[in-house]
């Protein structure tokens, strides 16, 4: 009944760390346990240490997106890559990619990379609906790369160590790369794209002119598996390094437009924060409650295969992925799951790879993904159309997701290695 | 930033002033650890505190900017006008729960206040925790005013 009254005030837009919340208060009430239990929880979180590093990743993609930074990128790619049919369509997958893993699940690669993109799109001739569809779909690609900020809040909430993560989402990300920069060659040999020969010859300066940008991850990997900085102190090297390039190196953000952007970034990571808090208290109430031993029970009567319980897990997380961001599904999503999956024989590491993915995915998926609605405000596009140009990748993502969720040892071979 | 008023501008100011600290705490760490083999106890758990202070400044920010997280996925496909009534409704009752929390949130404070809970550097931990039923508290006015807001001017989102 309560769970009834949540879902119907969640959808009515309530804002979620409230409905969590008040779940929260409902059942300790009604448990008679004492209501302050819900910030010893909430002030529980000040004890995490990974946390850390999501105000300032956060921090690192908003100085990076408000910098000339992702069209030095596009210049770069379409220098390296500009040449080839359908090479454009591939260098936008991947800086859309790329973009993705720094900035998060905030839409707004999208709205950054969307403007510069389709035009360049637009110009090699591609179909209208083939570009419209890539850059849809590539809206959340590259969730599964370091240091995206939903890997690190699986990690913060499955108790799994991040770094692991970070190896753990190369392999399967390159394939939903991969496979999405096939398809574009395929398209581009049938629209004979004209070449653009000076490419290699600008390759060289756009390199140098990039180089700032392209040392980051080095910054981020070397530190991590150097094993000379933790996960969080890695985040505080890339907020300082970006800060640094673009503020005195490049001089494209003055100091002046620095209190906005770090605004603009705190007040995502504090919308996030309260879900986190919220969930860490009604998480709390469920593990108390033993709902997900209960849950676990009913399921083991109802599925026996290990193969059936991974496909119902991806028909459920799409449509979670589908209705609700991203964030707030992990947080609320993954303490429910995470035991019975455990039950089920599937790996943690590889179960985040499998959230992750199914939830990319669901970004796009009619009829209500996010992505769907951000492009098509972006590019004043009706909805319906976005739904039809998306379809083709969103196949191919599925095709990948099955890839993914079938074969554990992509996400795990890195890791166990 | 100038046409915004001092109120605004002192809390932006305060949260880069946080952000900052943040920065230069981390970055320190690591450069004192690695140079000159020496960590200093506590600044760890600052360090945490200032990420928490970091966060709910944030999320006030954000009730501010109307930038919490809401599936609004049934929401888009509504009417402009209906949709302003059922968020507003929403927001009243964000108001209320935000207003019930900060309340639990001072007793919360009180309680540690009794036991003598230190944070970092032996501070007491209940100094540290008043961001709680502040930030609740004010999250709770603006939660209030945002709702009024919306039934006056109902086509402010897209």
């Amino acid at each position: 009944m309560s769970s009834l009254l949540a879902t119907l005030a969640a959808l009515a837009g309530v804002p979620l760390f409230v409905v969590i919340s008040a779940m929260a208060i409902l059942h300790f009430s009604i448990a008679e346990i004492d209501l302050t239990v819900v910030f010893i929880e909430m002030y529980r979180i000040a004890e995490t240490p990974t946390l850390t590093a999501i105000p300032l990743f956060a921090l690192t993609g908003f100085l990076l997106a408000e910098s000339g930074a992702p069209s030095r990128l596009v210049r770069f790619s379409q220098a390296l890559l500009g040449w080839l049919p359908g090479g454009l369509a591939i260098m936008a997958i991947i800086v859309c990619a790329l973009f993705t893993a720094l900035t998060g699940a905030s839409g707004m690669t999208i709205v950054a990379l969307g403007g510069l993109l389709l035009p360049a799109l637009r110009q090699q001739r591609l179909p209208d609906s083939f570009s419209l569809g890539l850059i849809t779909t590539s809206g959340s690609l590259g969730l599964l790369f370091p240091p995206s900020l939903p890997l690190i809040i699986y990690g913060i909430v499955s108790e799994t160590p991040v770094d692991k993560l970070f190896i753990a989402g190369i392999a399967p990300g390159l394939l939903l790369v991969g496979a999405l920069s096939c398809y574009s060659l395929f398209q581009g040999r049938r629209c004979t794209a004209p070449e653009r020969p000076t490419g290699w010859r600008e390759l060289p300066q756009a390199f140098v002119d990039c180089i700032w940008e392209l040392l980051l991850p080095v910054v981020i990997f070397g530190g991590i598996y150097g094993g000379i900085i933790a996960v969080s102190e890695a985040a505080a090297l890339s907020a300082l390094y970006a800060l640094v390039v673009v503020v005195l190196i490049r001089r494209e953000i003055s100091i002046g437009q620095l209190p906005k952007i770090i605004c603009d970034s705190m007040v995502l990571v504090g919308g996030i924060f309260v879900v986190l808090a919220a969930a860490m208290a009604y998480t709390n109430y469920l593990i108390d409650a033993e709902i997900p031993t209960r849950l676990l029970a009913y399921i083991e009567t109802h599925i026996s295969s290990r193969l059936l319980f991974l496909i119902l897990l991806n028909v459920f997380l799409l449509a979670v992925g589908c209705m609700i961001d991203m964030f707030s599904a992990l947080l609320i999503v993954v303490p429910l799951i995470l035991p019975i999956a455990e039950a089920y024989d599937v790996h943690p590491i590889h179960l985040g790879i499998i959230f992750l993915t199914n939830l990319e995915i669901g970004y796009s998926t009619p009829p209500v993904g996010l992505n769907l609605f951000i492009a098509s405000i972006r590019f004043e596009q009706p909805v319906h159309r976005l739904y039809r140009v998306s379809l083709p990748f969103l196949l191919i993502l599925l095709a990948c997701l099955v890839v993914i969720t079938y074969w554990a040892d992509l996400s795990l071979f890195l890791v166990e290695s | 930033m100038s046409g915004q008023p001092i109120l605004h501008r002192l809390e932006t100011g305060f949260l880069v002033l946080l952000v900052a600290c943040l920065l230069v705490l981390t970055c320190g760490q690591i450069i004192v650890r690695n140079l000159f083999s020496i960590t200093f106890l506590g600044t760890e758990s600052l360090v945490r505190h200032l990420v928490l202070w970091i966060g709910l400044a944030g999320a006030l920010v954000a009730t501010r900017l109307d930038k919490h997280i809401r599936i609004d996925a049934a929401l888009r496909l509504l009417p402009a006008r209906v949709r302003a009534v059922v968020l507003s409704c929403a927001d009243f009752f964000a108001a209320a729960l935000c207003a019930y929390l900060a309340h639990i949130a001072g007793r919360f404070v009180l309680d540690e206040r009794a036991f003598g809970t230190t944070a970092f550097f032996a501070a007491p931990a209940w100094i540290a925790q008043l961001c709680f039923p502040l930030v609740f508290g004010l999250m709770a006015l603006r939660f209030l005013l945002q709702g009024g807001r919306r039934l006056r001017t109902p086509a402010d989102r897209p």
